[in-house]
């Protein structure tokens, strides 16, 4: 399957989000669409983010650490199987805060982890400086 | 934040609450620990976001002692499943 074209803009404009819960994605719509004036896709599970992937083209994903089904590291790992996300900076998005387990959520080859509860006043920012980090970064 | 989008964050918060009933049904109708600990996980994410930290530390807090429950304390768990369904019923009335 051949890559899908990535974005080369300057500036960060469509983050998907892969949430299984409704009031989280509710919240994230109105963090990064609302306040932050992001384009915004959201995503109930990590096989809806793999349909959703081409078409949005994100050039930042916010993933979910624990959801049913294929959990947020599944959902990369097959994002970067069928080549849909290459250049792409994905953000763990989990509630655990143990430093080992964020380690080990690293070790994915997430561009960064974001600890939940988020404030949704500045999450807009703190994408915007990962996504960043991630294009200066080699890829994997 | 501006006025409209606050007005608008006001909104989504009165949401969050109403939907702390469905929240607690879900708690109380889990098969076992596991479904339990995964009704909390997501409160405990959810409610920081939308301003009520004290609701998702007794969360956190309740996840964790669940977690621990079969080597460590069941009194404990117990107890802090108890403040959080008091809490969640205040915020909710």
């Amino acid at each position: 399957m051949a890559a899908v074209e990535t974005s080369s803009s300057d500036e960060l404009r469509r983050v998907m989000c892969v949430e299984d819960d409704p009031d989280i994605r509710m919240i994230l719509e109105f963090s990064l669409g609302r306040l932050a004036g992001y384009e915004v896709c959201l995503c109930a599970s990590g096989a809806q983010a793999l349909e959703q992937v081409p078409r949005f083209r994100p050039q930042l994903i916010l993933l979910d650490v624990m959801m049913p089904d294929l959990s947020g590291p599944q959902t990369l790992e097959q994002l970067r199987q069928q080549r849909l996300i290459d250049g792409v900076a994905v953000v763990f998005l989990t509630a655990k805060a143990m430093t080992d387990e964020l380690e080990d959520l690293l070790q994915h080859g997430a561009t960064g982890i974001i600890v939940k509860p988020f404030d949704p006043v500045t999450l807009g920012q703190d994408i915007r400086i990962y996504w960043q980090h991630g294009r200066d970064r080699p890829p994997a | 934040m501006d006025e409209a989008r606050q007005a608008e964050f006001e909104n989504l918060r009165r949401q969050f609450l109403r939907g702390l009933a469905q929240r607690l049904v879900q708690l109380d109708s889990a098969r076992d620990d596991a479904g339990r600990r995964a009704v909390l996980h997501r409160l405990a994410g959810a409610a920081g976001g939308y301003g009520f930290a004290e609701l998702g530390q007794l969360a956190r807090l309740a996840e964790q002692a669940l977690r621990e429950a079969p080597a460590g304390d069941p009194a404990l768990a117990a107890e802090t499943l108890a403040r959080l369904r008091e809490q969640m019923l205040t915020l909710a009335a």
